[in-house]
């Protein structure tokens, strides 16, 4: 090819005058362009703390004031005394719930044999409504004719009709009850026996009939439930149980009074505080608002106003006296408590008096809780001695009230409290829960499809689990509460998996529901990164270990596995993140309980769960907002270390 | 190799039997654990589908073209000539498919009504409700009025006779302005309505809360130490009394706060009657209609004349320059014009509507599920005839209805979302692929992004919510006072109608004033906005809006889409830059004719994935973006013009599908008749989303094995 001279007006590329401007051509422009761009992931990250640090930096300061203002007023005070009743409250109601739960087993099927009866009621005559009303009619118009004396044919024919009315009725009663059963109960852990269905049947079509709301078959099973019930509590273990109920039961009552005056005294006291805390900003706005003011009457009344504000901060000393003059009294009074409490563990029968199962873990609660509760009420009997409203709040009483906090109260009328405790463990529990279910069949899966399938299933298995993880979380949180929350909890009663800790699961809405949800949401992030991670074993340590007389599955268990283990736990550490910052199953299926999970198949809320459900109602700049980008801080710093680990881990990796 | 003889030395192989089973057995275990991954989605999606299949055959196309709706579940006598408008039947079978046997001798009959049509033109007066009215019988009529008249003539109608009493005062004024309207024979009765003042000294006393209330409009000076609650009217609290006052009330304050024998009132030093005598005077207002000034009418509102007219901001003017031709029933045609002497009508034309209404019969009681249109539309047309009675009554929020809003809301959210996240994710792509050195700079834009990619969407969300909803600027001639910075641009402004003033609640301000001063006086007057001709670039936040909302998702899932948009850049051969450059093409032209179009595929599949990520994503919109509830869809109901309403627009909360499916499922009570919304809108959504993702997947895999340069 030869040059031509003038290449220059020849070459399509070649443009000769290039504008530019302070020395940035169309070239360098399009660089700088691309690059602020690229610069951008920078700038998101670094806003996004600056943004929750910003919200959430005067947090701690807010809250320690709050929490003085909580110590000043007495409500520190009323609060100890009221957390002992709290604590001993669990007691009877513990015990009241583990004699039911025992009469609910040991009645078996017969215990529900009359909320199905009102169940199949309710339904068939809803199904028969339209017949009702005619039979309805009839009676009347029959019953009418009779009052007025009216001519006998016409009675009889009016009887006719109702007669056929009643046929009708009785024939549709009959019919829609054929189509209950025990599958169509909306309550699905009901135990049901088939030897009560045709007798449930016949005696609903009898109360129909008659219009009785009892009929014999119900009254004849009340009176077995009711003998039997006696008889059981007749036995000595219920006996004592009953006995240590009434313990337990007996000081509440006083206690509950001394209490509530010690909290009216506080309740006044934090009114007088609230109000004196904001006087000077009202003050401010009224003065200003008079100033502004367009007619003389608006100014003299905003002036009116601004003068009736209180500037005198409360005497707490005086407000706070009647509360250090009762503690003689609650001396007195917790030494009963304390006494009845003894008295009442003294007489709980032993747990293998207890058949149900759910009723044992009561019984054990109230075991953990006599271990425990005289030392609570003897520190809080302390704390409330050398209770002084002067004494000062220090910051890091706020930080801990945060980080360790066991309360996340809000929109409470007494005080709210913003303890991440229960929040964080929910996170954690969920996570754990999910990532344990999830781990076998992720890593498993993974080492099957790259080592062991044929090439026929690995073209259908993989892309088939990538899709899976494009399924919406909140598809998946409805499956739980629509569909998995009833299964579980219905299989979980049954007497073969009694032996795992935590089961019968007690409600739909459980740690174990969502965490099996997200374990699935897991599965696709942690199935492809140790799939990837099994790909970049080099082939010669394979070939080697084959050499060797290895079969392919030890080549897979003892030479593949080891050599990319780390990868594995990268892919680990990657899904639990990915689960941990995960919002909507934990929001709609955890069940939303705020309180540390005892168990796995407890109720928790979560961290991300509060955020969603909460921030929404929040005014911009309070205390609760705050709290709520603290927490979403605490979420991101956590979520940001678990990648980070997760990315060193697979950068080692990946230069060995 | 392994000899047979010497089994022992080999590592691995014991004994031959046993490996082999427990060789079989682990395996199997393998294969178990994948399988169960994909039987449980077979489950999920089996359910789904199951359940929500019929829903969607049963409603058909109104479940994609309905918004959602309260579903009204009604307990309804069995009648025969039950009337309905032929477009809420068939919505009405379709939402009892189960028992549609139940409807029978259905027969087509038609219904007229007359319709009036006529002009209005410029200058023509009104009054605000019946303005109102017009507009909702007129679809696409909004006056955006810039004056009220308070001076010229409104009416007004009385049934029936009626007997006015009028406290002196009121009864001279209005003699003044109006004084045929008075007849001759006035009764006038006196009465003493004494007044009291009390001197209060100064100390501290128990109040109660009546008397606490009672005092409030008074000019005494009290303080109290703490404030009442709503809750407790028997609470007594101290109040304190600063300086010793005289102050002057009314009996019935006088009797509330400083009555002796009433507990919690306040003790008076100092008690003196004035004597306050009062005259009432009575009239009879005859049946007819009054033509009257605003301000008569104002006196007379009071003592039971009704009308729509607003007597205190005054009647509208239309500002239409050409005009306009409306119509609206004819029976209320005639109201509206004696009711608005103002107005200047012409062309008035009759003309009969028929409509097609569907008479049928229930055969039976039955419970009906009524969206609240159909049940509205079966009501009003039974209303004179009584043969649609309703037993009784429950309602379902947003279980009845369809999908459209959300639909549309998740729509527009992904395309906004997705232009600002292609646009940007590309250009990043190009740049970290094609332009940048390794270095420092890249090291962090990538360790960046791993971590974007690993903060959790609820973060986004109070990230959006931080910058978008509360903070982000925008232009804008009305700024909100609580701003957080307002930065005037010029004072060009264009002109704001008096509608959008009255609407927004903005305070017009003079232009001489500061900015700080504007805030000041309209906080004073209950205004959020003010306006005083200049144009501002204001940050104050987008609002929970569409534009914030795809913002969000799209900061969200540009690690996706940079990573995998790099992806396919890498791909294209190193040959083809080098040839293209080789040939004297500058960088960026051999990046546009050599490079991009290759990695165009690879491109595609990166957005189809990100729409995958984005459309799932309830966490993010919840606060950013999403409502509950919304009446109308989001192109309609915007009454600016030009760029105005290309803002308003964006600037307007949308529903969206996996926010709806959160309402149904989460929010609301669980019952039978929320299951069919529920089922269907998770279906069609997952319809929607799975149908990317297969693509994506499925594009991936063709990418994979057909593009080899």
């Amino acid at each position: 090819m030869k040059a031509s001279k003038h290449s220059d007006n020849k070459n399509p590329f070649h443009n000769s005058k290039e504008f530019k401007l302070m020395g940035i051509g169309k070239q360098e422009a399009i660089r700088y362009f691309f690059g602020g761009n690229a610069t951008l992931a920078i700038i998101v990250i670094a806003m996004i703390i600056l943004f929750l640090v910003y919200h959430s930096y005067s947090f701690f300061p807010q809250y320690r004031e709050k929490l003085e203002l909580y110590r000043k007023s007495g409500q520190e005070f009323t609060d100890f005394a009221s957390e002992q009743l709290t604590a001993q409250k669990e007691l009877s109601s513990l015990a009241i719930q583990a004699r039911e739960y025992e009469i609910q087993f040991r009645l078996g099927a017969l215990y529900n044999v009359r909320p199905i009866h009102a169940e199949f009621k309710r339904e068939t005559l809803k199904l028969i409504s339209s017949e009702r009303k005619e039979y309805e009619r009839e009676k009347t118009r029959l019953n009418d004719l009779k009052d007025d004396e009216a001519k006998p044919e016409l009675i009889a024919a009016a009887q006719d009709v109702y007669e056929q009315a009643k046929q009708k009725l009785e024939a549709a009663t009959v019919a829609a009850l054929e189509t209950l059963d025990y599958s169509t109960l909306a309550n699905k852990s009901w135990k049901t026996d088939p030897q009560y269905i045709e007798p449930i049947r016949a005696s609903v079509v009898e109360s129909i009939m008659t219009g009785t709301f009892s009929t014999d078959f119900v009254a004849n099973i009340k009176a077995q439930e009711d003998k039997l019930i006696e008889e059981i509590d007749a036995t000595p273990a219920m006996q004592e149980l009953a006995e240590a109920r009434k313990s337990f039961l007996a000081p509440q009552r006083t206690f509950d009074k001394f209490v509530s005056s010690l909290r009216k005294v506080a309740s006044t006291n934090k009114s007088q505080a609230v109000t004196y805390t904001s006087a000077f900003a009202r003050k401010e706005a009224l003065e200003k608002k008079a100033s502004f003011a367009q007619s003389d009457a608006a100014r003299e009344q905003a002036e009116i106003e601004a003068a009736r504000v209180l500037m005198v901060e409360p005497d707490y000393a005086s407000l706070n006296k009647p509360l250090y003059e009762s503690l003689p009294k609650h001396k007195e009074m917790l030494a009963e408590l304390s006494s009845k409490t003894a008295e009442g563990f003294a007489h709980m029968p032993d747990i293998s008096n207890f058949e149900a199962k759910v009723a044992q873990r009561r019984v054990r609660q109230i075991e953990e809780i006599e271990d425990s509760i005289s030392n609570l009420f003897e520190e809080k009997r302390r704390q409330m001695e050398t209770w002084d409203h002067r004494k000062p709040l220090a910051m890091s009483t706020a930080v801990t009230g945060f980080f360790m906090g066991t309360k996340w109260v809000t929109n409470s009328s007494w005080q709210d409290f913003y303890g991440i405790l229960p929040l964080l463990a929910g996170s954690v529990c969920v996570a754990i829960v999910a990532v344990l279910i999830a781990i076998p069949f992720a890593v498993g899966g993974a080492i099957y499809v790259n080592r062991l399938a044929t090439p026929g299933e690995q073209k259908f298995i993989k892309p088939v689990i990538e899709f899976i993880g494009a399924i919406p979380s909140i598809v998946l949180a409805f499956f739980g509460v629509v569909v998995l929350g009833e299964l579980l909890q219905t299989q979980s009663q049954s007497a073969f998996l009694s032996w795992i800790p935590g089961f019968p699961v007690e409600g739909r809405l459980t740690i174990l529901n969502a965490g099996i949800l997200l374990a699935f949401m897991a599965i696709p992030t942690i199935f492809t990164l140790a799939e990837d991670a099994l790909n970049n074993v080099p082939k010669s340590f394979k070939e080697a270990s084959l050499a060797l007389g290895a079969t392919p599955l030890q080549t897979v268990l003892h030479v593949i596995i080891p050599s990319c283990a780390s990868g594995v736990i990268a892919a680990i550490l990657l899904g639990f993140g990915r689960i941990i910052g995960e919002t909507m199953v934990v929001l709609l299926v955890m069940g939303g309980r705020i309180a540390i999970p005892k168990s796995f198949t407890d109720p928790a809320h979560s961290m991300t769960g509060i955020l969603a459900q909460e921030i929404g109602e929040v005014d911009e700049g309070s205390l609760h907002w705050g709290a709520l980008f603290m927490v979403g801080l605490v979420l991101f710093v956590i979520a940001l270390s678990l990648n980070y680990i997760a990315q060193t881990t697979l950068r080692k990796f990946a230069k060995r | 190799m392994s000899t047979p003889d010497s089994p022992q030395d080999n590592p691995f192989c014991k004994s031959k039997e046993t490996h082999k089973s427990k060789e079989n057995a682990i395996r199997a275990l393998f294969i178990i654990a994948t399988y169960i991954i994909l039987i449980s989605a077979a489950f999920i999606f089996g359910d789904i589908i199951a359940k929500g299949a019929p829903v969607l055959m049963s409603k058909g196309w109104s479940f994609i073209f309905k918004k959602p709706q309260t579903l009204n579940v009604v307990e309804v006598e069995k009648a025969d000539n039950i009337e309905i408008p032929e477009k809420n039947f068939d919505s009405l079978i379709r939402s009892n498919a189960k028992h549609s046997d139940i409807f029978n001798n259905i027969k087509e009959v038609q219904r007229q009504h007359q319709v009036t049509t006529f002009s209005l033109s410029s200058g023509s007066i009104i009054g605000e409700g019946y303005l109102k009215n017009l507009e909702k019988q007129n679809p696409g009529f909004y006056l955006r009025y810039d004056q009220r008249d308070l001076n010229s003539e409104v009416a007004f109608t009385i049934e029936s006779d009626k007997n006015i009493t009028l406290r002196g005062p009121e009864f001279a004024a209005l003699k003044e302005l109006d004084p045929e309207l008075i007849p001759a024979d006035t009764e006038t009765k006196e009465r003493n309505l004494s007044k009291f003042q009390v001197t209060i000294a100064a100390g501290e006393y128990p109040i109660g809360k009546a008397a606490h209330d009672a005092l409030v409009p008074t000019k005494l000076i009290f303080q109290m130490r703490q404030t009442f609650a709503d809750d407790e009217p028997d609470k007594i609290n101290q109040v304190i009394i600063p300086s010793t006052q005289t102050i002057t009330v009314e009996a019935s304050v006088f009797f509330a706060a400083f009555d002796e024998d009433e507990r919690g009132t306040l003790p008076i030093t100092e008690q003196k009657d004035i004597p306050n005598k009062v005259d009432f005077n009575s009239f009879a207002l005859k049946a007819g209609s009054y033509s009257v000034t605003p301000q008569v009418l104002a006196i007379l509102e009071k003592h039971g004349a009704a009308s729509l007219h607003n007597t205190t901001l005054g009647s509208i003017v239309f500002n239409n320059e050409e005009a306009l031709t409306l119509s609206t029933p004819s029976d209320e045609f005639d109201i509206l014009k004696k009711a608005n002497p103002g107005l200047l009508i012409s062309d008035v034309s009759q003309r009969d509507v028929s409509t097609t209404f569907i008479n049928f019969s229930l055969s039976k009681d039955a419970e009906l599920r009524l969206d609240i249109d159909d049940y509205e539309a079966i009501t009003l047309s039974n209303k004179e005839s009584g043969n649609f009675k309703a037993l009784s009554e429950k309602t379902h929020s947003y279980s009845g209805g369809g999908i459209l809003g959300p639909i549309a809301g998740t729509a527009l959210l992904v395309a906004i979302c997705m232009i600002v996240a292609l646009s940007t994710g590309i250009a990043t792509s190009v740049y970290l692929n094609e332009y940048a050195a390794k270095g420092k700079f890249i090291s962090t834009v990538r360790l960046a992004m791993l971590n974007l990619a690993g903060v959790p969407s609820i973060v986004f969300g109070l990230f959006g919510l931080g910058l978008f909803v509360i903070l982000a600027p925008t232009f804008t001639s009305q700024p909100n006072i609580e701003s957080k910075l307002i930065i005037p641009i010029a004072p060009l402004a264009s002109d704001i109608g008096a509608r959008e003033v009255e609407n927004k609640k903005v305070y017009v301000a003079e232009e001489s004033l500061s900015t700080s001063e504007v805030r000041d006086l309209a906080a004073a007057n209950g205004s959020t906005r003010f306006y005083d001709g200049w144009n501002y670039i204001s940050f104050q936040g987008w609002g929970t809006c569409m534009l914030a909302g795809g913002f969000t998702l799209a900061i969200m899932v540009l690690p996706v889409i940079i990573t995998s948009c790099e992806e396919s850049l890498s791909a294209v051969p190193m040959g083809f830059r080098e040839a293209s450059l080789a040939l004297g093409a500058s960088k960026w032209q051999s990046i546009r004719t050599a490079v991009l179009p290759y990695a165009f595929p690879g491109i595609l599949t990166a957005s189809i994935l990100g729409i995958t990520r984005v459309a799932g994503e309830t966490a993010p919109i919840m606060f950013t973006a999403a409502v509950a509830e919304r009446s109308d869809l989001p192109w309609q109901g915007i009454n600016s013009t030009g760029l105005d309403a290309f803002v308003n627009f964006l600037q307007q909360s949308v529903q969206a599908l996996p926010y709806h499916i959160y309402t149904v499922a989460g929010r609301i009570p669980q019952s039978e008749y929320t299951e069919p919304m529920q089922y269907g809108s998770v279906l069609v959504f997952m319809m929607i989303v799975m149908t990317f993702a297969g693509f994506s997947v499925w594009l991936r895999i063709r990418i994979r094995n057909k593009i080899k340069w």
